[in-house]
């Protein structure tokens, strides 16, 4: 139960989440599963803010309080799909390059971590 | 987008673990994302950080999310509260509401529609397939008026598998695609607005033309051939004992059809005899209403229900039932 997948994205992008580069990264590391869950959740969490504040960013401001309102009453409903699409022009594709961007902030944490020797986050490296 | 200045370096001091550092910088960026939209909608958001969701009402899977600490979570497991939007000092003149009243109206009204439309669909598809047999034909008295019913509660339409007196030989069948149909004297499939590559039969349907010419051609007239259906009237009870009156009787009656996987709608015409029995098919649809159907592409077939429209007043418009 601990290391179950839970989370779920909006069904209205969900197509469009593709993360096979830093699910491959996290693989390659000297992590437990539970661990590597944790972290591609934190991954997943923050596409989905990422994209709600696109749409947010997008649609007329009258529409916010109702946009939100749905999304919290109906997140799996193909009408939240047809009505972004609708509203935000060229959806899909802006929104696929935004998960793109925040997959690439990830992978680069994980590059960085990686050219750190391990000697140094153990603290056995002189003062 | 920035990339964040992940500084491992700085505080890898107080680091014990690999993954610790990794969660670190993973989070510092999640908290990024969370931060900039609180900056730029505060109001709808932090109303929805603040109120308290009762962890007993909510299911496991959600419980997790809440538990984390997850603004996404958040976003879509807590309910806005209206109150919370007019920030203090705010001023709303009786212009700007009326304006934002109308304008987020308008959007509620649009993704109401969307949702509706939708769910009468899929709860009309889902009453039809609980009653309908497993067999296509003549439905039973019983069954046949409960799918009355149904068509009546969802779409107000008073549809009746009989119709003063007059039945066709079945009512719950397969219908295939037809050409369009060949409206007045001289018509061509260039002179037809829409779906040409369906093509145009080489002569009349069974009943004519559907007027005189192109310039006396009404609307209604334009719009039965649009939405017309073959039956197979040749079939129906009594046919050879009283052919000529109830051609008469069958000739541009007003049918409407029910996609039973699917739940669309169409009202149209009789205006074709066919398909033939060889083909396995009971009914034809023009293109437009093959269209409407979404039983226009791939088989370019399907199962649907076929009653008379009882609309004496002659009410009920022809095409998609929206």
């Amino acid at each position: 139960m601990e290391n179950e997948r839970y989370f779920q994205h909006l069904s209205f992008y969900k197509e469009l989440v593709e993360l096979d580069e830093i699910e491959k990264m996290l693989n390659e590391i000297e992590i437990s599963e539970a661990e590597r869950t944790n972290l591609l959740d934190t991954v997943h969490k923050t596409i989905q803010i990422e994209i709600v504040k696109f749409v947010l960013d997008e649609i007329p401001q009258g529409q916010h309080e109702d946009f939100l309102r749905f999304l919290h009453q109906k997140p799996a409903d193909e009408s939240l799909g047809v009505f972004v699409k609708r509203s935000v022009e060229n959806f899909e594709d802006r929104a696929r390059d935004l998960i793109t961007h925040v997959q690439s902030d990830f992978k680069n944490a994980v590059l960085d971590y990686l050219e750190t020797s391990e000697e140094w986050l153990e603290g056995d490296l002189g003062s | 987008m920035n990339v964040l200045p992940i500084n491992l370096k700085g505080d890898s001091q107080k680091l014990k673990s690999k993954y610790k550092a990794l969660e670190k910088a993973f989070n510092t960026r999640h908290n990024d994302a969370v931060t900039k939209l609180l900056g730029d909608y505060e109001h709808h958001v932090k109303a929805l950080l603040e109120t308290e969701v009762p962890v007993k009402s909510i299911g496991s899977s959600t419980a997790k999310l809440l538990s984390a600490g997850v603004l996404a979570g958040a976003l879509v497991l807590n309910p806005l509260k209206t109150e919370n939007f007019q920030s203090e000092g705010e001023t709303a003149t009786s212009t700007n509401v009326a304006n934002a009243m109308t304008q987020d109206e308008q959007t509620r009204q649009l993704l109401k529609n969307f949702a509706a439309k939708d769910e009468l669909k899929k709860a009309l598809a889902t009453q039809l397939q609980n009653s309908l047999p497993g067999k296509l034909g003549t439905l039973s008295p019983d069954v046949s008026e409960q799918v009355s019913r149904i068509l009546m509660q969802t779409t107000g339409i008073n549809a009746v598998s009989e119709l003063d007196g007059k039945r066709l030989n079945t009512d719950y069948g397969m219908i295939g695609a037809e050409q369009h149909l060949l409206r007045y004297p001289g018509d061509s499939i260039a002179q037809h607005d829409d779906l040409q590559q369906s093509g145009i039969a080489p002569r009349k349907g069974a009943f004519g033309y559907f007027a005189k010419s192109a310039s006396s051609m009404t609307e209604d007239e334009m719009v039965r051939e649009k939405y017309y259906f073959a039956v197979q009237t040749f079939r129906s009870p009594d046919w050879n004992q009283n052919v000529y009156q109830l051609k008469e009787w069958f000739k541009f009656r007003k049918v409407v059809a029910v996609n039973t996987k699917t739940g669309d709608v169409v009202v149209g015409v009789i205006g074709d005899a066919g398909p033939a029995v060889w083909t396995g098919k009971q009914f034809g649809g023009s293109p437009e209403v093959m269209r409407e159907l979404h039983l226009d592409k791939g088989m370019r077939k399907g199962e649907v229900i076929l009653f008379f429209v009882d609309d004496p007043g002659n009410v009920i418009p022809l095409g998609p039932v929206k």
